[in-house]
């Protein structure tokens, strides 16, 4: 996934607060702290609580959505579910459907459980009920016209399909030929709109071409006939999708629902169907599981639920001017995921000192502790910790081995003493490891660290390290940092020829630098031992 | 009366014996390996000079390699009636002294001194010979302010300090 430059970096280190509190930009590939990353199908709950039993978008003004709750009415976001207010004024609470007039999306309608229909004309502020000629009033579904907004239709359970020409002022039920009364779900051709689509109970789809004067079924490889979801391709109407609630399998038909044919199946009882409009291939099903995604015509399904704390699905909606902005309606309040058209793939990103290491990173700094400053050859080590930070919506794989790995031309002065653990748990999982800086001469001393992981544009990772190896200091000839009489013994041993010593320590041991070691050295290093 | 008498003894005996028994047992349980120990001898004054002897008995981690008497301000060494500035020290079995300081602070003494060679188990190190200058001079060692060091370059925690003649 893509990286921020280094501009970038100190750009957000500069303004962690104020990033943390924003939540970070979309598209920003810095965990820093390792957070999750906004904008990999990670789901962020706005609110509000309760049931959701609908969701729908100002179509005009994507910004504005609204929520409809059971027992809790209709809330109302004008700033993208940042905030919401209850508008619920004449409005029955138990909240079962939602449509918007596409041409005055100010018009509201509202079907309940049993109350009927409500109809707001000014976005919610107030409601009315709109029944006259309503056969049933538990409203499940509802459905308008897109070229003709007058023209709604109400899928009611029990009393089949009630349709209005006059936006609710009156109710006629249009159920010749319905199989079942039932009606969970309802789909209008965009292009033709007096073709309509009901799904029902038990009696599978029925389809009318004639706005709902006839009705006949269109059950042919339908092996499941409870359908609770119906969604129609935008840009192929003939092609739509049917989500049933017996088994849970979301059926699809390219032929205006003669026949269906069923793809990969998903999780569970299918709750609400979703089309993407730019990409019609591209479908999100709400089930008691989760949310499924496909991006091959519901050919094959995978479940995108990270941060989806509850996954009894029961609506969704998505942003028809930013598609990649889904919403999802829950037994637990309202969710929200601002890149599900991402792919379900891990961010590797490699921190230290809680700075983040951009991948190929050649210049190794103390900010990041990729420089690990100054350290005695042979006798001095320096140990720096780093955390590997998975921001992604997948889990990642470390898939070394070792999982880090030392390289250039300095590699054997840096070993990794504590190795991180695979796999690296998603939405901003770490592991952790530790590399010892232990120079064995003087000067800069550089290696290379690399990490193989399945993050696919950033695999390997790698970066640059640096530390200066340093002479270690007189006298200290043992090197643990105390110059005492141990130190003394030995350079009377170096100095009386019973023992060779390492370069470093006859460094160490000629303690007056005049370039040997002798009993001089021995008798110094032990004055000074004494007189501290 | 006279077997009464014979039967008190007997008993008498026999818990004397048991006694001596348990004595013995007590005696064999606390037989264990010595302690490996730094002596410091007596001052022992011929005329006008005097000298201490310092050794080690059954010093373990292969034997004592090198020994510190505190540092200057903070000397393991204490002593009186001897002129510091006469103070000369002889290494013993392959031991040199590598510094003292016995003039510094009045009374008090430093020394280091090692082994470049084999460690000493048991066996006389160093022998310090002096001038007195007084009637009683002593020179005593506190064990707190000594450090040894194996034949392993290494600490050596555990010992006792003996001030009894070698």
């Amino acid at each position: 996934m893509v990286r921020t430059t280094a501009v970038q970096k100190a750009w957000l280190v500069g303004l962690l607060a104020v990033l943390m509190a924003s939540h970070a930009s979309p598209g920003s590939a810095v965990g820093i702290g390792c957070q999750p990353l906004l904008g990999s199908n990670v789901w962020t709950s706005i609110g509000p609580g309760g049931s959701i039993r609908a969701l729908a978008i100002d179509p005009a003004t994507p910004t504005t959505l609204y929520a409809g709750v059971s027992g809790g009415g209709v809330f109302k976001s004008t700033n993208g579910g940042e905030s919401w207010s209850a508008i619920n004024t004449g409005l029955d609470p138990y909240v079962e459907a939602l449509a918007i007039d596409p041409a005055t999306p100010t018009t509201l309608y509202a079907g309940t459980y049993s109350g009927g229909v409500f109809k707001s004309t000014n976005g919610g502020k107030h409601w009315s009920a709109v029944n006259a000629g309503l056969t049933c009033l538990y409203v499940l579904a509802l459905a308008v016209d897109p070229a003709t907004p007058t023209t709604l239709y109400a899928g009611t359970y029990g009393g089949g399909v009630c349709k209005t020409t006059d936006r609710g002022e009156s109710w006629s039920a249009v159920n010749a030929g319905l199989t079942n009364l039932d009606v969970s779900a309802l789909a209008i051709d965009p292009v033709t709109p007096t073709t309509l689509y009901a799904g029902t109970n038990v009696g599978g789809v029925c389809r009318t071409t004639d706005g709902g004067e006839s009705w006949s079924a269109v059950n042919t490889g339908l092996t499941d006939l409870c359908v609770h979801a119906l969604v129609i391709d935008p840009a192929t109407p003939t092609t739509l999708y049917a989500g049933t609630y017996g088994v849970g399998d979301v059926f699809k038909s390219t032929d205006g629902g003669e026949s269906w044919s069923v793809g990969s199946t998903c999780l569970s009882e299918v709750n609400a169907l979703l089309i993407d409009p730019a990409t019609p291939t591209t479908l999100y099903v709400g089930t008691f599981a989760g949310v499924c995604k496909s991006t091959d015509g519901g050919e094959s399904w995978s479940a995108i639920n990270t941060g989806l704390t509850d996954l009894d699905v029961l609506a969704l909606a998505i942003d028809p001017a930013t598609p990649t902005t889904l919403y999802a309606g829950t037994n637990g309040g309202v969710f929200k995921s601002i890149d599900v058209g991402g792919l379900q793939l891990p961010e590797v990103d490699v921190q230290g000192k809680g700075v983040s290491i951009v991948n190929g990173d050649s210049t190794p700094s103390a900010a990041d502790d990729t420089d690990f400053g100054s350290a005695g050859i042979a006798t001095g080590a320096v140990d720096h910790t780093f955390t590997i930070c998975n921001a992604g919506a997948a889990r990642l794989s470390l898939t070394g081995s070792p999982r880090v790995v030392m390289g250039g031309a300095h590699a054997s002065d840096f070993r990794v003493t504590l190795q991180p653990t695979s796999p690296v748990a998603s939405g901003g999982g770490t592991a952790m490891f530790t590399v010892r800086f232990n120079p064995s001469a003087l000067g800069v001393r550089a290696a290379t660290i690399s990490i193989t992981n399945d993050d696919a544009d950033e695999n390997p990772y790698t970066f640059s390290i640096q530390g200066t190896g340093m002479p270690p200091a007189r006298g200290d000839i043992d090197g643990n940092d105390v110059v005492d009489m141990l130190d003394v013994r030995i350079c009377l041993q170096i100095a009386a020829g019973y023992v060779t010593g390492t370069p470093e320590q006859l460094y160490a041991a000629d303690f007056d630098g005049d370039g040997d070691v002798d009993l001089e050295d021995a008798r110094a290093l032990a004055g000074y031992v004494i007189r501290p | 009366m006279a077997r009464r008498n014979w039967r008190l003894m007997a008993v008498l005996t026999g818990g004397v014996a048991v006694s001596l028994v348990l004595a013995a047992c007590a005696g064999f349980w606390n037989t264990g390996p010595k302690l490996g120990t730094l002596v410091v001898g007596p001052v022992v004054v011929t005329g006008p000079d005097g000298y201490v002897r310092i050794s080690v008995t059954d010093m373990r981690e292969g034997g004592l390699a090198a020994i510190q008497l505190g540092i200057v301000g903070d000397e393991a060494i204490t002593f009186s009636d001897i002129d510091p500035v006469s103070v000369a020290i002889e290494g013993k079995n392959e031991f040199v002294v590598l510094a003292q300081d016995f003039a510094t602070n009045p009374g008090k003494g430093t020394l280091l001194a090692a082994t470049p060679g084999t460690a000493v188990v048991a066996g006389e190190i160093l022998k310090l010979v002096f001038k007195i200058t007084g009637p009683n001079p002593t020179l005593t060692v506190a064990k707190s302010k000594v450090t040894l060091a194996s034949d392993s370059n290494a600490i050596i925690s555990v010992w006792n300090l003996s001030a009894k003649a070698y």
